[in-house]
This record gives structure tokens, C-alpha cells and sequence, in this order.
């Protein structure tokens, strides 16, 4: 005879399995061990990496910055990420109010900007002419109108009396001078700054004039060796399984998208009017010739946006080691047409490639993607590090050439190895 | 295989899963601790061959901080100055994040950058309690929890200004305070760096722990000092950092003290900081 079993067996057994269930949860969560899966792109939010307000815009950095106190004590930083960044974090929010708020700009001499690089406050070298609201924007300004209708790549926040300053010197070398809004004492906040840092041999050229006679003298001379990492980087491009998820950012519709293979490797893929092409050596081009939407007039801030969207999702998301930076935005007029172009910094370093073209060339007719360039390489910083003869004496090298330029210090990638050059950057011409 | 049969599985299974993991936490935290210990220990001795006195480093407290996104919202900034000057308020947003209130008691204007300044017109705004309790109550409204013990006093001939360091969820902001100015029994400005109104934790950020952050530490006060060092206190506690309008982030940072002189270094980057 079969022995009968107690109804409450059935849900007593049920409760274990489920207690168990929830324990083991809940030791699998201690462990640690899935951490990463249950949480696998939280890099992306973290303070670390976010330079300026992703919401908004793509980063511009400045390269060069240093700080001088009341008394002429300077501190300064040069191809060094760390070192700009933590003079940068402490006072970008600074440089951001002051050119959202910059008001009655006037032209003033460049013996009032060099007596302004002099006083109390932070000079920021961005190495490309950027249209003020443009680096306004990245900077959280909510606004996309300035009274700023600049470009420039030299700032200097200023404390004057009754507040902040604004001095920039334009490519032309005419340099203004703003009111801000800034209420602050800056000056404090410098002071504690430089007492926690070594003041380093920093020194603008025109500070030095007889030592090095013709040099530009706004660039920022540094007596220190530059120390830099050893670089590797490989086609981001070439594992890409799935070009699909580019189409959408295109606006490429998936469903009637054709797919052709040319000779050199590449695939192409087209949808009406628009092209995407990926190619093995790591290059995707996108053309439209839509016309929707290119009367639209944009404002810079809004064109950078754009761009920098397609650059976020695109050459950033593998880049590896590197940043990318905005390094050009012009406006032809006649033709309601924007040229925006990137490139990619690693340690504080820009990156050449060696083709000559931008990590990212952008053009937007309106509101229309016209033509995209991207050049997808992901880079490595080794552990090794690497010197290089102090800056000032590049400098004097370089003044045997026609150009008065300073010279930079530059990755090369030529697609096979990578090399650190100096460089000047107005003619992208390399040294030694 | 019948329903009984299958339960009996999955309890069987479960509990064999639950001993495992268990061993594997147990374990897992057993060696921590130790490993733990012997860091302190080994770090104390490297700080005694460096001739810097450290006391008793197991007894540092070390609780988890993780970093904070702290955005500004414009409903909850309009709340605050309602709240101090009062209502028909005037607003006025200016270009670089700033935003202007005005009535007819005073003005206010709050920045991208965390700073605000509030000025009463006339005499200013009378107080019906003492400066220090007004000056609490002020500071609640920003969301500053202090009480009278905690505040910094100085009189300078008719003005009296109360100051009180900000803290978070218990932690101390080192770089954020507010003060009260106050003339005989009127309350005459407020002004400091405010705590924006929407706090997310970031999850992406690694804090150092105590064992590096001491090691950074002793690498600056070797560097920069040659008297003997004592180190008197370790603290933990927050820096607010404005990289853009708008955002704040609290960013943890270790306070230590040593030979009287404080010592601030970012729990990210090791690095010194200045606040």
C-alpha cells in the first residue's frame, strides 16, 4: 500500500528550493566574481574619463597650461595628461564661465596681453584655433549664443580688479580682452595649487627674447625633459563583425541597404543616396548627396555636436589608450557648409597620422552629413617610457627654418610603427 | 523523473552550490583580512625606516567611497532662493550658466561653478534668534546639516561672519563651505560654494585604498620635508570638482595630518591636492 504523503510537503520543499535559490543570489553576489558582466560598460560614466560634458559636445583640450601667482611664480605642464588635467579639472569651469559670460570684448595691444600672461591666472594653449562658443559648449554652457564670435587657441583667465578677465589672441595676433561675470578670487586658489607643486622653469619665449630671438613669443617653454610612453596601435577596423551597427548613425536603412565587394577589399554598402564604404586598411567613408535639410542653417556649437556624436560613436569607442580632440571647425558661408575635423591624443600627445589626414574629417552641408573621413586605430601606451631633449632646445632648431612656430612634440603613426617627432603644427612639417 | 524526485534534485544541487560559494566567500575574505594586515604591518615598518612616526594603522577607519555625479537643477536652485529672499521673484538667466533672482528684500546669483552669493538690501534681513542658530538655519536650506558646535566664528569690528564646512551623508566636503554675514541683529549676505541638487553615484571609479594612498603620502612628505614626521590623523572625505558648469563630482579624497600641517590627496589618483 502506497504511503500517502502530508499536503504540506509539496510547498515546504518548494520554500527550500526557493531559499536556497535566493541564498545562492546572494553568495554569488558576494563572491564578486560577476561583477563585471552585471556591469560591463561602467567605465564610460566614471569621473576619470569624462573630460567635459559628454550631454553636449566632444572635448577640446588644451595641451599646454600653466598657472603664475602675484609674485611671478609660474607652474606649468606640458606632454604630461596628468599634470594638465589636474590644473585643467581645477579650473575648466573657470574658463568655461568666463567665455559664457565674456562681455565688452576690446581689442587691446599685445603689451597688454603679455603683461596679462604676467599677472595672477591660467593660460590655456589648445594648439587649434576653436571658435570660442564651440570650447564654451564642452565646457557645460548652456547657452549656444556667446557675445564671442572668435576663434582662438590661446586663453588667459585673468584676476583684475572687480573680478575675472578674459584675454585671447586670435591667429591674426590681435588680442582682446573681456569682463566676465566671474565674482571669484582666483588668486587664493593658485597660490595653494603652486605651494603643493615645484614651481618648474616654465617660461613664455617673449620672456626670454634675447635667448631665442624670432621665436613665437607665446609659446610656452618648459626646461624640463619630456618623459613619454612607448605607443603601439592596430586597425580598430579590422575585426569589425558587424557593419550593421554603424547604419543607423548614417541613417542607413538596414532592410534595403545593397552590399557590393570592390577589388581592393573594401565593402560598400548603399541605401539611395547614401554610401558607407569600410575598407581593410581601416578607413570608413560616409557620402550623401541628400539635400533634405541643407539650407538649415547651424550654429557652430550645434555643428560640433554632430560631429562630435558620430565621432563618440564611432572612432572613441575603440581608440584605445587615445582621445579625440576637436582640432578644426570652419564655416564656408557661400556654400552653408561645415569642415570639422579631429584628431587623436594619447598622454597629452597629439597623434599624426602619417597620411596626412585627421583621425576624423567631417563635412556637414546644414544639418546634412555630407562627406564622413574616419580612420579607426586603436592605440596601447606601453609601460616603457621614453625622453626627449627639452622643448627649448627643439626650439632653437627649429628657428633655423622659415617659420617662427614652436615645435611640438607629436606622435607619428605610420600605420605600421609609431614614433614621437617634434612638429610643427601649422604645417604639420616634422624635425629631426 | 517525478516532481518529488526533481525538488529533491534542486535541493540537493542548491546546497552543494551554497556550501561552495560560501567556502569561497569565507576564504575569500580570511585572506583579505590577513593580506590586509600585513600590509599595515609592512607599511608601518616602511614609514619607521623613513623616520616618519605612524600610530596604529588597523585602527583607521576605512569605509567605501565611491564617487558622486552632482548635477544642478534650476527648480530646486529657485526653491533655495525662494526660500531666503522670499516671494515675487524675478528671474534672470545670464550667459555662462549664471542665474539672477531679485525682489524687493534682495538679490542672489548662483553659478555653473558651484558659487553663489546672496546680498539683503537696506540693513538686511532681521533675525529673530542668535546669528549662530540663524546661520544653521541658513545653512540648512543648502542642504548643509551642521550644528552651532561645528561653526567657525570671526568678528571683525561690526561684522560677524559664521562659516560651516559642508558634509555629505556624514563625510566631511573639505573644499565647500558657506558663510553668513551678519551686522548686530540683521543678516546682511550668504555666499559660498553650494552642493548642486542631484546626487547618482558613478560606478566606474576605483578608489585607492588606505595601504596606497599612505605609500603616496610618504613618497611627498620624504620628498618635500626633512624634519621627522609625525602623522597625527587620517581622515576620509570628499573634494568637490568643477570640470564643467553645471556638474559637480565628489571625488574622495584622504585628509592626513602631519606635524600639524594637513595634507590632502585625491583617493583616485594619489595625487596632492589643493583645496
Amino acid at each position: 500500500m502506497q504511503k500517502k504523503k502530508a499536503p504540506w510537503m509539496g510547498w515546504h520543499k518548494n520554500l527550500i528550493i526557493l531559499l536556497l535559490l535566493v541564498s545562492t543570489l546572494i553568495l554569488v553576489w558576494s563572491t564578486g566574481l560577476f561583477h563585471d558582466i552585471i556591469f560591463p560598460n561602467y567605465a564610460q560614466e566614471s569621473y576619470q574619463n569624462t573630460q567635459t560634458n559628454t550631454d553636449t559636445t566632444q572635448g577640446s583640450y588644451p595641451f599646454f597650461i600653466a598657472i603664475t601667482t602675484a609674485d611671478g611664480m609660474r607652474y606649468g605642464a606640458k606632454y604630461d595628461l596628468t599634470a594638465v588635467r589636474q590644473i585643467y579639472d581645477q579650473f575648466s569651469a573657470i574658463l568655461g564661465e568666463a567665455l559664457g559670460s565674456a562681455k565688452k570684448t576690446e581689442a587691446v595691444t599685445l603689451v597688454q596681453w603679455e603683461q596679462a600672461l604676467s599677472q595672477v591666472g591660467i593660460y590655456f594653449d589648445f594648439l587649434f584655433d576653436l571658435p570660442l562658443s564651440v570650447i564654451a559648449d564642452g565646457l557645460g554652457m548652456r547657452q549656444t549664443e556667446t557675445s564671442l564670435e572668435h576663434t582662438s587657441r590661446r586663453f588667459c583667465v585673468v584676476q583684475e580688479e572687480g573680478g575675472i578677465s578674459l584675454y585671447f589672441l586670435t591667429s591674426a595676433n590681435t588680442a582682446y580682452r573681456c569682463q566676465t561675470m566671474g565674482p571669484y578670487d582666483i588668486a587664493q586658489g593658485i597660490t595653494e595649487f603652486i605651494s603643493n607643486h615645484p614651481q618648474n622653469e616654465i617660461t613664455f619665449a617673449f620672456e626670454q627674447p634675447e635667448a631665442l630671438p624670432g621665436l613665437d613669443p607665446y609659446f610656452l617653454l618648459s626646461d624640463q625633459t619630456p618623459v613619454y610612453y612607448g605607443l603601439t596601435a592596430m586597425n580598430a577596423l579590422r575585426n569589425l563583425e558587424k557593419p550593421e551597427v554603424y547604419f543607423s548613425l548614417f541613417d542607413i536603412n538596414s532592410t534595403i541597404v545593397m552590399e557590393t565587394k570592390r577589388g581592393d577589399g573594401s565593402s560598400v554598402y548603399r541605401e539611395g543616396e547614401r554610401e558607407l564604404r569600410i575598407s581593410p586598411s581601416g578607413e570608413m567613408r560616409f557620402t550623401s548627396h541628400v539635400d533634405t535639410g541643407s539650407n538649415v542653417i547651424l550654429h557652430p556649437t550645434e555643428a560640433s555636436r554632430i560631429a562630435s556624436h558620430i565621432v563618440t560613436n564611432t572612432l572613441e569607442k575603440h581608440a584605445g589608450s587615445a582621445l579625440l580632440t576637436l582640432s578644426r571647425l570652419s564655416y564656408d558661408k557661400q556654400t552653408n557648409t561645415y569642415y570639422i575635423e579631429f584628431q587623436y591624443i594619447v598622454n597629452g600627445m597629439l597623434v599624426f597620422l602619417s597620411n596626412g589626414a585627421p583621425a576624423a574629417q567631417i563635412t556637414l552641408k546644414g544639418n546634412v552629413l555630407s562627406d564622413v573621413r574616419l580612420f579607426f586605430r586603436s592605440y596601447t601606451a606601453s609601460s616603457e617610457t621614453m625622453t626627449e631633449a627639452p622643448d627649448y632646445i627643439m626650439a632653437k632648431h627649429a628657428l633655423d627654418s622659415e617659420s617662427t612656430e614652436g615645435p611640438v612634440l607629436v606622435y607619428e603613426d605610420n600605420f605600421e610603427n609609431i614614433t614621437a617627432r617634434w612638429a610643427k603644427i601649422e604645417s604639420i612639417r616634422f624635425y629631426g | 523523473m517525478d516532481n518529488e524526485k526533481l525538488k529533491n534534485f534542486f535541493i540537493v544541487l542548491f546546497s552543494i552550490v551554497n556550501v561552495f560559494l560560501l567556502l569561497i566567500v569565507i576564504m575569500d575574505r580570511t585572506e583579505s583580512k590577513a593580506a590586509q594586515s600585513k600590509l599595515l604591518a609592512n607599511l608601518t615598518e616602511v614609514y619607521a625606516q623613513n623616520d616618519v612616526k605612524i600610530n596604529d594603522l588597523s585602527r583607521v577607519p576605512e569605509k567605501k567611497m565611491p564617487v558622486y555625479r552632482v548635477t544642478r537643477n534650476l527648480e530646486k536652485e529657485h526653491a533655495i532662493a525662494y526660500s531666503i529672499l522670499g516671494p515675487n521673484l524675478d528671474t534672470q538667466e545670464e550667459n555662462g550658466n549664471i542665474q539672477y533672482y531679485r525682489n524687493e528684500v534682495g538679490y542672489g546669483q548662483f553659478h555653473g561653478t558651484g558659487y553663489f552669493e546672496i546680498h539683503f538690501y537696506g540693513d538686511g534681513l532681521e533675525i529673530s534668534a542668535t546669528p549662530e542658530d540663524t546661520a544653521v538655519d541658513m545653512f540648512s536650506l543648502f542642504g548643509l546639516k551642521t550644528d552651532v558646535s561645528q561653526l567657525e566664528k570671526n568678528q571683525e569690528q561690526t561684522t560677524l561672519s559664521v562659516t560651516a564646512s559642508g558634509s555629505f551623508r556624514h563625510t566631511p566636503l573639505f573644499n565647500n563651505t558657506i558663510t553668513c554675514l551678519f551686522e548686530g541683529n540683521y543678516l546682511t549676505a550668504i555666499s559660498g560654494y553650494r552642493l548642486f541638487d542631484l546626487v547618482e553615484e558613478s560606478s566606474g571609479d576605483l578608489p585607492l585604498n588606505l595601504q596606497t594612498v599612505l605609500l603616496r603620502f610618504l613618497s611627498i612628505v620624504t620628498a618635500n620635508d626633512s624634519e621627522k614626521q609625525t602623522v597625527e590623523n587620517i581622515q576620509q572625505g570628499y573634494m568637490i570638482s568643477h570640470k564643467i558648469l553645471d556638474t559637480e563630482w565628489m571625488i574622495p579624497v584622504w585628509k592626513i595630518t602631519a606635524n600639524g600641517k594637513a595634507y590632502y590627496l585625491n583617493g583616485l589618483s594619489g595625487k596632492q591636492e589643493s583645496l
